[in-house]
């Protein structure tokens, strides 16, 4: 622009001297005529010095272009999530372990930063809450350049599993991902290298895959064993624009190893044989003594995720998803969550075969800004068992219990600030309830009083 | 559920309640944004329509194609004008804020215009020539029957549909020379060509005044062609498009009318007065 707005200076000047020049000599004819060609020179002059000017200025511009443009590659973003959450008496655990009502907290403080040079990406995401500093994406990746439909990512990334993995937390329309998630994919990142398809446009624009290996740790720990996991997902994708319907899904698989560390036995006669694990024999937990540490046991996940969304005339848009998962999963005595114990340790593996599926009900409401959400999850851990199960004798635990979810959620995008979120969720988990339990699981007679309201508000950049 | 946390939940239903009355009701104002290429003719549109509905406000800003749609997905604008379809990665993003994919308009037809300055003794170009200009490939007049002098490009922000539909459907996808000066508008470029003998520019047929619009043609062997209703009208033009208005889903009420409107014959006939070309 600096250039253009000179040289038009320089040609209204020239034109303005070149109009003055006939008058000036009209008034006064006795001028001589060697003035006129020193004005003419100085004129040329003043021109070229103008030229030089637009030349350096447009050397500087190009320059400055080249800066700016290599720093537009470079994008930062993130979000804050603060929430109150009002719970009943077992539904809240401070930082002590002990039980609050209510409490204010920082779910998550995100902050990342892409370098998007197009065939070129790197990403580095992370959290910071009152719990400290987490790192959650860090990856580098490529695209091919000719088909530019497959592309190379290594690092902390998304597991590429199912629907709700990998879907951002700034836009879950729940305060947390459903029950079968959290378990069989606790913090949702790992470290590997995944290869993905997708075309932007064309005939197979429709179809997306996703196939990686893994170290198959959660929370991006380090690897513990040599063994590595293969997670895959098939995607498929159709907007159907005219009718107003998209519908997408997909069938993912995972396909991975858990290494035991448990020493707290070991075989008096054979000293080869260290390490209890734990399968089920009908609706009891057999011991193995066969020895199983450094056993690698099955982790193994399979899944299909649909989501269905509809413009609804008037009012907004509706959307209907859901995912089922079932699968293999190594866990403890305590916890259903995937066998991840030091090494060495005191703590034996339990094989599980778990269930879990959820689904979602949204409803715009565009004309206020709203979201009315309704959420159904549910997770059993142990497929083998059922609530009459678990009787006096049994060696089950609270592990082995089924929980149902229901959730009511109401989102509201400030209209005058369309990067605020506002949420109220109010959740009612059930648990089985147990005919005739041991006294340790005594509790779990009734529905534990764990109902959890939680209120965000949620800014995004 | 206690009772704390009821009168908590009531009480935060009736604030969203409330807000969202708010926002719902009010008077009836339509925000348009987007592609600078349309601009000139939504400005038209909005007045002649506000004309004639003194209860409407058509508010209209520019910016490019893509900041329409951003605006579109975070809800900012209830239309987005875009010279280009709207990407298949956009449409994501309105269907995780709006659980819709965008309702598409087809407003009007252009030919993306090739300008040159008036004393540019060139008259036409083949496609395979212009891109090979916009990728720096080509650098001087003389290999396209002009003046042996350096070939100075002007183009647009990156924000811009007409930047977009040019590089994927002329330059195959590859990125402009580096030496391209990008401008901040079409009107930006005609002006910069209309100033520079060695200059060349794209964009929007209607803005194409005192400047030499270049004829296209397909290949070596293909006839030129100017662009003009007749060409555009059955595609002989070889780099026509379409102009978009994108809703978040199929338009009702005040928005209707509106879009309703600028598809009637008074509508369309605005397209013709802009320079533009009507979609029927």
């Amino acid at each position: 622009m600096k250039k253009v707005s000179l040289t038009i200076m320089a040609i209204i000047s020239a034109f303005g001297i070149s109009m003055a020049q006939p008058a000036d000599s009209a008034a006064g004819k006795q001028k001589p005529s060697v003035e006129t060609t020193v004005t003419t020179d100085s004129l040329k002059e003043q021109v070229e010095n103008v030229k030089g000017s637009v030349d350096g200025l447009n050397e500087s511009y190009l320059e400055t272009k080249a800066t700016v443009g290599a720093l537009a590659k470079i994008k930062v973003s993130g979000y804050i999530q603060a929430q109150w959450n009002r719970g009943d008496t077992e539904g809240v655990v401070d930082a002590t372990n002990k039980l609050v009502k209510d409490r204010f907290l920082i779910k998550r403080g995100r902050l990342k930063t892409t370098y998007d040079a197009g065939l070129a990406k790197y990403v580095l995401e992370i959290d910071v809450t009152q719990d400290g500093v987490g790192l959650k994406d860090a990856y580098a990746q490529f695209t091919e350049p000719w088909l530019k439909a497959f592309s190379l990512t290594m690092g902390a990334q998304d597991r590429p599993f199912g629907y709700e993995v990998g879907y951002s937390s700034s836009m879950l329309e729940s305060p947390e991902r459903s029950k079968v998630i959290g378990t069989f994919f606790p913090k949702e990142k790992d470290i590997g290298a995944m290869l993905e398809f997708g075309m932007e446009e064309g005939p197979v624009s429709w179809l997306n895959a996703k196939v990686g290996v893994f170290n198959g740790q959660t929370n991006i720990l380090n690897e513990n064993d040599g063994y590595k996991d293969i997670i895959g997902r098939l995607g498929f994708s159709f907007p159907l624009r005219d009718a107003g319907l998209s519908i997408e899904g997909g069938f993912s698989g995972y396909v991975g190893k858990i290494t035991t560390t448990d020493t707290s036995w070991r075989d008096t006669s054979s000293k080869a044989k260290i390490g209890y694990n734990y399968t089920m024999n009908g609706a009891m937990w057999q011991k193995n003594v066969d020895g199983s540490l450094n056993q690698m046991f099955d982790r193994q996940y399979f899944g299909g995720d649909l989501q269905l969304t509809y413009a609804t005339p008037v009012i907004g848009g509706t959307c209907l998803k859901g995912e089922v998962i079932q699968g293999k999963q190594p866990g403890t005595a305590a916890s259903s969550n995937y066998y991840a114990a030091a090494n060495p340790s005191n703590t034996a593996l339990y094989n599980r075969d778990a269930l879990g599926y959820y689904f979602y009900f949204i409803q715009n409401i565009d004309p206020a800004s709203l979201q009315l959400v309704f959420k159904y999850d549910m997770y059993d851990p142990n497929t083998k068992v059922a609530a009459s199960d678990f009787t006096a004798t049994s060696n089950l635990t609270a592990a082995d219990i089924a929980y149902q979810t229901f959730g009511f959620g109401l989102l509201w995008y400030v209209p005058w600030a369309p990067n605020i979120r506002c949420m109220l969720f109010y959740e009612i988990p059930q648990n089985e309830k147990l005919t005739a339990p041991a006294a340790a699981l005594a509790k779990y007679k009734n529905d534990l009083t764990d109902n959890l309201f939680t209120g965000r508000i949620q800014v995004k950049f | 559920m206690k009772k704390v946390t009821k009168q908590v939940l009531i009480t935060g239903l009736l604030i969203f309640a409330a807000f969202g009355l708010m926002a719902a009701t009010g008077k009836k104002v339509i925000t348009v944004k987007g592609s600078d290429t349309i601009v000139i003719l939504a400005q038209r549109w909005a007045e002649e329509y506000m004309a004639k509905h003194p209860d409407v406000t058509v508010q209209v800003t520019g910016g490019g194609s893509g900041v329409g749609i951003s605006a579109l997905i975070n809800g900012t604008t209830d239309i987005a004008d875009a010279s280009r379809p709207m990407k298949k990665s956009e449409m994501d993003k309105l269907k995780l804020r709006f659980n819709s994919l965008g309702y598409e308009t087809k407003c009007a037809k252009d030919g993306i215009t090739l300008y040159l300055n008036e004393s540019n003794p060139v008259s036409e170009l083949t496609i395979d020539q212009i891109r090979a200009i916009y990728l720096g490939e080509t650098t001087n007049w003389k290999d396209v029957g002009g003046p042996d002098d350096k070939i100075i490009l002007y183009g647009r922000e990156n924000s811009s549909g007409t930047y977009v539909y040019f590089r994927d459907n002329v330059l195959n996808g590859k990125d402009y020379s580096s030496t391209m000066q990008s401008l901040p508008g079409t009107a930006a470029v005609v002006n910069a060509v209309a100033k520079d003998k060695l200059g060349i520019g794209y964009g929007g047929a209607a803005y194409a005044k005192g400047v030499k619009k270049v004829k296209v043609k397909k290949d070596a062997n293909s006839p030129s062609y100017e662009p003009t209703p007749e060409t555009i009208k059955t595609n002989e033009y070889p780099i026509t498009r379409y102009l978009y208005m994108y809703t978040k889903a199929k338009p009702f009420g005040e928005l209707k009318d509106y879009i309703d409107w600028t598809l009637s014959d008074e509508g369309q006939s605005v397209v013709t007065k802009v320079g533009y070309f009507p979609v029927k």
